[in-house]
């Protein structure tokens, strides 16, 4: 019969629960778990990362240089003549001009006024693929750089950037590059900003060129007319290999870690769960509340240490077969990812970082997953984004002293009954 | 004859088919945390005028539509609903825990309709058995490898066990009635146990371990009872009621077993006599036997015979022209069969109501209402717990 109220009298403490449930963790070693670790690079441009970085010996390690090529010209500016009425003039000449260059002082290294010096570059270029040995690095084109690094280019002049009073740095430049970067035929047509002063390690986030002209209505009088950046990178060495051992996440272009996992049939109890009930015991979805993939962070290679909060995601590997460019799967981290902070990867880095697995690992064990789809035993770490930094974040891997485990809380229960 | 009795019946039968068809034996609502044992707490199918005398259900003066009194329903004579609507506010205390509860319930609701030609009436009722509703929390704290996080436990049971049963009621003789009732136990129960970790002593999100399943109630039962007037002063009546194994099944998605229950044959008799003209007393009492024999409830149930007693006085009351309305006191006890911590647990309450006999023909009450309130405490070594509990019965009856 109905109820159309309830307020059910509710005993609190006591031996009232009819069902005993135990709980307890159960730590896997990778051994156990996991195998097939690999560390792929290249996914991503430099380009695609929406700011460009400045080092000199950053960490005695850190060399990178921002490449930059700017739109064309205006073709008429809307000026003042010397009547005072502001009207189109088509006839500008450009005397000169200034870069201005933007900086995150927050995601920057230095200590001190930094010098940073602009060259314009002499040889062809592409923006979207150059790097710090190829000048153009398409799949059709393969271009190395006379000198690697963006090296031959004609030196502009230098400018200081004094972190206390701007956070942006000017650089003069004169009418000669401006005459030069007009012609928007000339695929050579670009500047590069170096960082000069030793140690210092720059991001630098937004870059105008402001030139000057004398329009023919007045030409008196010098006004700025602003371009903008048509395609900006940088370019960095060293460039790094994958690592023997330990995992890698993050980077430009990015780094990825993929594995796979397989659970064992059954697994050993802690001390204290094995009190309770008998082990081993074979694994039930039900009995997972949570999985974690524990990691170890570890110091990157100098240089490549994070600045700045690293955010880490974990996405199943659709078609492991067609790996580094198999599919994933939707995350499993979140739409922001696991937020690690910088200080975990700095000197000395030995942080314990917990990877929610909590449904997956029930999926797996379920063999499908809750709407009865396919669950891939291969896992992608990965950055939220890629790429979002030139630095990535690294983790103990197999055979370091912290290897990857698998912790799973656990509880079983004697199952509820009728009587 | 036929099709115009049908004609003015049709109203009244989709009146009762709509209730009965209502979301089935979700049984009745939970009342006393007595029902975390056993089979639950017994909900009887009693009226409110049974309630307010403090009756086990049979012998009252007049005509009834009770399964627990089979052979009343013979003095119907016309078609007749009843629907009893239950509710009921509960304190308690367990070793110094506060308890509340608060429920509403339809525990009862009938209909009759008579055979003239066999001078007897067709009856359906569906009635409370068990509730099985309740809830237990506990906190403890547990090491979780190198950290500890507090858990809460919490484990429900929502349903219960209620009974539909057509019955024949026949009159044999002007003083002499005799009813049976056949149907069948039916409702559910679902248990859930819910393990939550306390997230911010474990920062990570753990989720909350989940267990439980649903058992359909199912098994025969059946009455059969005799109503007596040796003179125009005094009735007497007794009913047998058997019930057979009562089968809890679990659902396709449930992995707890399936279980069986022995019910025991319950005896019920009651008395009303006139001690004035215009007032009744009633005494009834029952019994039953749930430690008989090996029930299934491995050994939750109380070992010997449970009884209940109970009597009241009806004053016809005041009346209004054809109009009359009954006052009621009673009292009763009543033992409870499932053991609470060891301890063998009863019930008493003070009983009082109302009849308001709205539209009378005869001796037949064609519409009419009756309220019953119950003043009770129920004791259990370390619970007691107090009560309110409401009653309130709509008769409707006519061509």
């Amino acid at each position: 019969m109905t109820a159309c109220q309830e307020e059910l009298p509710t005993a609190e403490g006591g031996d009232f629960l009819p069902v005993t449930a135990i709980s307890g963790e159960v730590q896997l070693s990778y051994e156990e778990f996991g195998s097939d670790l690999r560390v792929l690079g290249g996914y991503g441009t430099a380009a695609e990362l929406g700011a460009t970085f400045l080092a000199q010996g950053y960490q005695e390690n850190l060399e990178a240089r921002t490449l930059l090529r700017f739109s064309s010209y205006p073709e008429v500016l809307s000026v003042r003549d010397s009547t005072g009425t502001t009207r189109p003039d088509s006839s500008l000449t450009f005397v000169g001009g200034k870069v201005v260059a933007f900086l995150d002082t927050v995601a920057s290294v230095y200590e001190g006024p930094v010098t940073v010096a602009g060259n314009a570059l002499t040889e062809e270029w592409h923006p979207r693929s150059a790097t710090w040995e190829f000048a153009v690095d398409t799949v059709a084109d393969h271009r190395p750089w006379e000198t690697a690094g963006a090296g031959n280019a004609d030196f502009l002049g230098t400018a200081v950037w004094d972190p206390e009073e701007a956070d942006s740095l000017v650089l003069e430049v004169d009418s000669a590059a401006v005459a030069r970067w007009a012609d928007t035929t000339d695929l050579s047509r670009g500047l590069r900003l170096d960082a000069v002063t030793e140690g210092t390690f720059l991001r630098v986030t937004t870059v105008r060129l402001m030139l000057t002209t004398r329009p023919s209505s007045n030409p008196d009088t010098l006004v700025d007319a602003s371009v903008a950046v048509q395609g900006a990178t940088f370019v960095y060495q060293p460039v790094l290999e994958s690592p023997e051992s330990g995992l890698r996440v993050g980077g430009a272009p990015a780094w990825r870690s993929v594995f796979r996992i397989d659970l064992p049939e059954t697994v050993e109890g802690s001390e204290e769960l094995c009190q309770d009930v008998a082990c081993p015991f074979s694994l039930e979805p039900e009995m997972v509340n949570a999985a974690f993939l524990v990691l170890r962070t570890t110091e990157p290679e100098p240089g490549f240490q994070p600045t700045d909060t690293l955010r880490v995601d974990v996405r199943t590997v659709l078609e492991p077969s067609l790996l580094p460019k198999s599919p994933l799967g939707p995350t499993l981290a979140g739409f922001q990812g696991l937020r690690l902070p910088a200080t975990y990867f700095q000197e000395g880095a030995d942080t314990r970082v917990q990877v929610p697995l909590t449904g997956y690992i029930q999926n797996l064990i379920r063999g499908e997953t809750s709407s009865g789809g396919p669950v891939s035993n291969t896992l992608a770490l990965l950055s939220s984004f890629e790429p979002v930094s030139l630095q990535f974040g690294s983790f103990q891997g197999p055979g370091m002293e912290h290897p990857p485990e698998l912790r799973l809380v656990l509880t079983l229960g004697e199952g509820v009954q009728i009587r | 004859m036929i099709s115009s009795r049908l004609r003015t019946l049709v109203p009244v039968l989709a009146t009762v088919v709509t209730l009965f068809l209502s979301p089935l034996p979700g049984p009745l609502a939970g009342q006393s945390l007595l029902s975390t044992q056993g089979l639950g707490f017994p909900l009887e199918p009693l009226d409110a005028r049974s309630r307010a005398l403090g009756s086990m259900g049979l012998g009252l003066s007049g005509a009834a539509l009770l399964p627990t009194d089979p052979a009343a329903a013979a003095g119907l004579r016309i078609p007749t609903v009843n629907i009893s609507v239950q509710p009921l506010w509960g304190e308690g205390d367990l070793e110094g825990e506060g308890l509340e509860s608060r429920s509403t319930r339809f525990p009862l609701m009938g209909l009759a309709y008579p055979v003239s030609e066999l001078r007897g009436m067709v009856t359906l009722t569906f009635g409370g058995f068990m509730d099985q509703r309740w809830e237990v929390e506990e906190e403890r704290t547990l090491s979780l490898g190198d950290t500890t996080t507090q858990v809460t436990d919490i484990f429900k049971s929502d349903g219960g066990v209620s009974a539909v049963r057509i019955g024949w009621s026949q009159r044999l003789r002007d003083n002499l009635s005799v009813g049976v009732n056949v149907g069948t136990h039916t409702g559910s129960v679902r248990r859930t146990f819910i393990r939550s970790f306390d997230s911010l002593a474990v920062r990570e999100g753990i989720q909350p371990f989940r267990d439980g399943g649903k058992w359909q109630f199912s098994g025969l039962t059946g009455s059969v009872g005799v109503n007596w007037n040796p003179s125009t002063l005094l009735r007497v009546a007794g009913s047998v009621t058997w019930s057979g194994d009562l089968d809890a099944e679990p659902g396709d998605d449930t992995k707890g077993e399936a279980a069986t229950f022995a019910l025991p044959l319950q005896l019920r008799v009651g008395a009303s006599g006139l001690l004035t003209p215009r007032l009744i007393l009633h005494l009834s009492a029952s019994r039953s036997d749930w430690g008989e024999n090996d029930n299934g409830l491995q050994g939750q149930a109380v070992e010997g015979p449970v009884w209940g007693f109970g009597g009241g006085v009806e004053w016809e009351g005041p009346t209004w022209g054809a109009r009359n309305f009954p006052l009621r006191l009673g009292y009763r006890y009543t033992e409870l069969p499932f053991l609470f911590q060891g301890a063998e647990p009863s019930e008493t309450a003070f009983t009082a109501g109302l009849g308001l006999n709205l539209t009378r023909a005869e001796n037949l009450i064609l519409a009419g209402m009756d309220l019953g309130v119950e003043r009770g405490e129920r004791d259990a070594g370390i619970l007691s717990e107090t009560f309110w509990r409401g009653t309130v019965t709509f008769r409707v009856a006519g061509w």
